[in-house]
């Protein structure tokens, strides 16, 4: 019998893709780690991971793979980094340059597969585009539409003055 | 014609994914971030994480989406320090300015985080620490639901507009009684 180590995993995209990875691998995912340990016999039954794509999904195991041997995250990570930082790591930075529309089916996946790691860059990389831009640049950048009346939004302005003019 | 959704409308419109996101932001953009989208404020009006990180709410030292700086001379009786209000920063040494500041919305603001209820400032004249004015003065702060900028600068209205206090200047406190648990 292998090990666990080279255990393999069979992935249906929504796209019906069969994707066949190492358990390790896919098990970064704790959405798939769940499953497996429900489903109780790995690498037989296909798992269907019906919210992505093949591509998103091969980017996501891409991740995954890099990231396989990470130590699990402690069950309070938040605090053992004191100060939230948006730095990323090289390797991170590189597989996050995509353009927009990936990096968003990316962040989308990682919340549903739920793998913190991931979508903590994902979010990360956003909040880096934002960084700097106003309001009417956050808008062009990702395509939102202004609900407010001028009165409205003038009326934020104001109340937030101490922000604007730093 | 129906546009297909895009995924960054999609993720941003879940609003713990935003929320996720905003709070990478430094915390004067976050605030001015409201203007975005009425979204955007609500998910910036409806996240305690988010209060919190804008001083608008009490939060606890070792919440990590804080943002602020360590106070050293700050300091709570079990050895801690606070974080300091960021917007505080550039009237910390000098209080006088704060008096003549703006007032708006940012004084409404908590001086730090934890909140604290109660602090004394520090009066100098030139050079030398003053310990105590003995002209009936206020020189300690209290709010019990948390010491805002404006506290401090009513106080140092108050301070300044005394011509008895030519000589002298208020700064910081440096040293904090009670905060709130």
């Amino acid at each position: 019998m292998a090990s666990e180590g080279e255990q393999t995993v069979k992935l249906v995209s929504s796209d019906n893709v069969e994707i066949v990875t190492e358990r390790k691998v896919a098990e970064r995912s704790m959405l798939i780690k769940n499953m497996i340990e429900d489903l109780g016999a790995p690498g037989e039954e296909p798992i269907p991971i019906m919210n992505v794509s093949e591509a998103v999904l091969r980017k996501v195991l891409e991740w995954c793979t890099h990231h396989k041997n990470d130590p699990a995250p402690s069950q309070d990570d938040d605090a053992d980094s004191r100060k939230k930082t948006t730095d990323i790591e090289d390797w991170d930075q590189k597989f996050m340059q995509v353009d927009q529309e990936m990096l968003f089916e990316i962040i989308l996946a990682a919340n549903y597969m739920d793998i913190k790691a991931l979508l903590d860059v994902g979010c990360k990389t956003v909040a880096n585009m934002i960084k700097g831009k106003s309001p009417e640049e956050i808008r062009k950048t990702f395509n939102i539409q202004n609900d407010f009346t001028p009165e409205e939004e003038d009326q934020i302005r104001r109340e937030n003055e101490w922000a604007e003019d730093r | 014609m129906q546009l297909r959704p895009t995924s960054a409308s999609k993720a941003l419109s879940i609003t713990e994914l935003l929320e996720d996101i905003l709070l990478y932001l430094p915390i004067h953009q976050l605030s001015a971030s409201k203007r975005v989208c009425r979204h955007f404020k609500s998910a910036i009006e409806g996240s305690l994480a988010i209060q919190k990180r804008l001083f608008l709410e009490t939060g606890d030292i070792s919440d990590s989406r804080l943002d602020g700086e360590l106070y050293p001379s700050f300091q709570f009786a079990d050895g801690t320090m606070p974080l300091m209000n960021p917007m505080l920063h550039e009237y910390a040494c000098d209080l006088k300015r704060l008096a003549q500041a703006r007032p708006g919305h940012w004084q409404n603001t908590l001086v730090t985080q934890p909140a604290v209820t109660e602090l004394n400032v520090a009066i100098y004249r030139g050079f030398r620490r003053v310990k105590k004015l003995w002209n009936g003065l206020p020189q300690d702060v209290k709010n019990p639901e948390g010491i805002k900028i404006k506290d401090l600068a009513d106080l140092a209205i108050n301070f300044y507009s005394n011509a008895y206090n030519g000589n002298y200047d208020i700064r910081l406190p440096d040293s904090v009684i009670t905060w709130l648990g």
